[in-house]
């Protein structure tokens, strides 16, 4: 039997000498689906990422990646992310990173030179990651995150710092891609390039949904628990429930997502 | 594939190691040819061991850094390192494999630049050629040497970062060197006992490095020409061994590296 390609299970990360968990008890399982996770700044996004590619030790609960545990998954060539560290194996130039991530992966360069053309980063070609701008390092990572055709991408923010134009053509590669993605992102208004996605939304290191990115305009939040929720979560100021077309406040018309669950409450 | 030459490319672009591991040894081998050879009786045999034995030490520190420099920059790496283990085909031993590669390689060039030096300056200094006498052993053991001390600074590094705290790297990273300095600065003036000699890294190293430049055994206190000689056989059995279980260790604690923020480095 077809394992998920990304299988999380009641995960839960906590940082040494942290009194609260940046991750706090999600499941997730996903195969051959794109999802978008949505959620203000420190609410554990990048950390649940870090943790799906064993980055981060898992306080509690599992990770499979394609199938394999992912603490000691060995060699596993389909899966690919945008974080910039990742690719600092050593001080090349972007040209050299290029070869070696084509070497590491054993893939062919081609086809991440071209996009390097069409994004207009010839010119970075010369200089190593820390000498880039910082949309400039995000847009390195996210070609690479998306060459040597991974079978599961995560991807963090990949659009912070990046211009409009690359934003769209970035997201033409990314429909184009037959890859699981789970993509992390705070800018709701990102979510109308994704109709067909699925949603998350996170806050205090949980994970809230599954809703779909198309109903963003549908969705609203309320105070305690309503009948024929979606979804209900509990945060260090109360309980909330995510409805679909009425409730006290629309998902969408909070800018900011740090302060809807305050005005809610 | 293998990432010694990318490796080795970007240390030898490095500025801060060349200072140290050539300028600064060249200005040793300054102070040995002219000022420390002071009161040195005048006779070819006392002038090549003389010379045979600076050239040992100052290598053997030269290697040091070099090594030291490289596992350092693992530090920056963690997360890059995690990654690739899991999602690339890069595994362990063969990253291992492929920085003593690089190490290796740079000791060789190092080791042949301090023996020039050492050739220049010295044989200027007594007025009589005194050249290195056994090329293919200068190379065997610089490439020994070279891969001893990554594989060294390559396990101090993963216990730093997955025992310790960061913030010991600064304390960690001189180990070898320190070492290189208690170990080589005995041996020139201290009759250790010759089973320590063959067990510490620092003095196979240090003993094959000046047979290879005088061209005779290595004596257990070199300053003391009398003294009793090495086996060499014994040396290269020694240093061999220790690159094996590096090898092995390094390879066994980097599958298991933790990805590190270089904020935790900070002393202050």
């Amino acid at each position: 039997m077809r394992e998920p390609a990304l299988s999380v299970q009641e995960l839960t990360v906590r940082y040494r000498g942290s009194d609260t968990d940046a991750v706090s008890g999600v499941t997730l399982e996903l195969d051959r689906d794109r999802v978008v996770v949505v959620g203000p700044n420190g609410c554990g996004k990048t950390t649940l990422l870090k943790a799906a590619l064993g980055l981060t030790p898992l306080t509690a609960g599992s990770v499979r990646v394609l199938g394999k545990d992912v603490r000691t998954v060995p060699g596993e060539l389909g899966v690919g992310t945008n974080l910039a560290d990742v690719y600092r194996l050593m001080t090349v130039p972007v040209d050299g990173l290029i070869s070696l991530w084509s070497d590491l992966k054993g893939g062919s360069e081609t086809e991440v030179r071209q996009w390097m053309e069409e994004f207009g980063l010839r010119s970075v070609l010369g200089r190593p990651l820390h000498r880039l701008s910082t949309g400039q390092t995000k847009l390195v990572g996210d070609l690479l995150a998306l060459a040597y055709a991974p079978r599961l991408l995560l991807l963090d923010e990949p659009f912070d710092n990046v211009d409009f134009g690359r934003r769209h053509r970035y997201i033409e590669l990314l429909a184009r891609t037959p890859a699981t993605v789970v993509m992390n992102t705070h800018e709701l208004e990102l979510l109308q390039a994704f109709p067909d996605w699925g949603l998350y939304f996170m806050f205090e290191g949980q994970l809230i949904g599954r809703f779909r990115a198309r109903d963003l305009d549908r969705l609203f939040v309320s105070q305690g628990t309503r009948q024929g929720s979606l979804a209900t979560f509990r945060t260090a100021v109360g309980e909330f429930s995510v409805t679909l077309d009425e409730g006290e406040v629309p998902m969408k018309g909070s800018s900011n997502l740090s302060y809807l669950l305050e005005r809610v409450a | 594939m293998s990432l010694a030459l990318p490796y080795t490319r970007a240390v030898l672009r490095n500025p801060n190691l060349l200072f140290w591991g050539i300028a600064f040894m060249a200005f040793w081998f300054v102070l040995g040819a002219y000022v420390f050879s002071v009161g040195l009786p005048s006779n070819r045999a006392s002038e090549v061991g003389y010379t045979a034995a600076w050239f040992a030490i100052i290598a053997l520190f030269s290697l040091t850094i070099i090594a030291m420099s490289i596992a350092s920059s693992m530090t920056y790496g963690t997360d890059a390192l995690a990654f690739s283990f899991r999602y690339t085909r890069l595994t362990p031993t063969g990253y291992v494999l492929s920085l003593m590669a690089s190490s290796a390689a740079v000791g060789l060039l190092f080791s042949f630049v301090m023996a020039a030096l050492v050739s220049g300056l010295f044989s200027a200094h007594f007025g009589t050629a005194i050249w290195p006498a056994n090329l293919a052993g200068l190379v065997g053991v610089s490439l020994l040497s070279g891969a001893f001390m990554m594989g060294l600074g390559t396990v101090l590094v993963i216990v730093v970062v997955n025992y310790l705290t960061l913030r010991s790297m600064s304390f960690i990273e001189f180990v070898p060197l320190v070492l290189s300095y208690i170990f080589g600065f005995a041996q020139l003036y201290v009759a250790l006992p010759p089973l320590v000699l063959y067990l510490s890294p620092w003095n196979d190293m240090e003993s094959l490095l000046y047979q290879a430049y005088r061209g005779s055994p290595a004596t257990v206190t070199l300053a003391t020409s009398s003294s009793a000689t090495l086996s060499w056989p014994l040396s290269v059995l020694g240093l061999v061994a220790w690159v094996v279980v590096l090898v092995l260790v390094s390879s066994a604690l980097l599958g298991r590296i933790r990805s590190v923020s270089l904020q935790e480095g900070r002393q202050i």
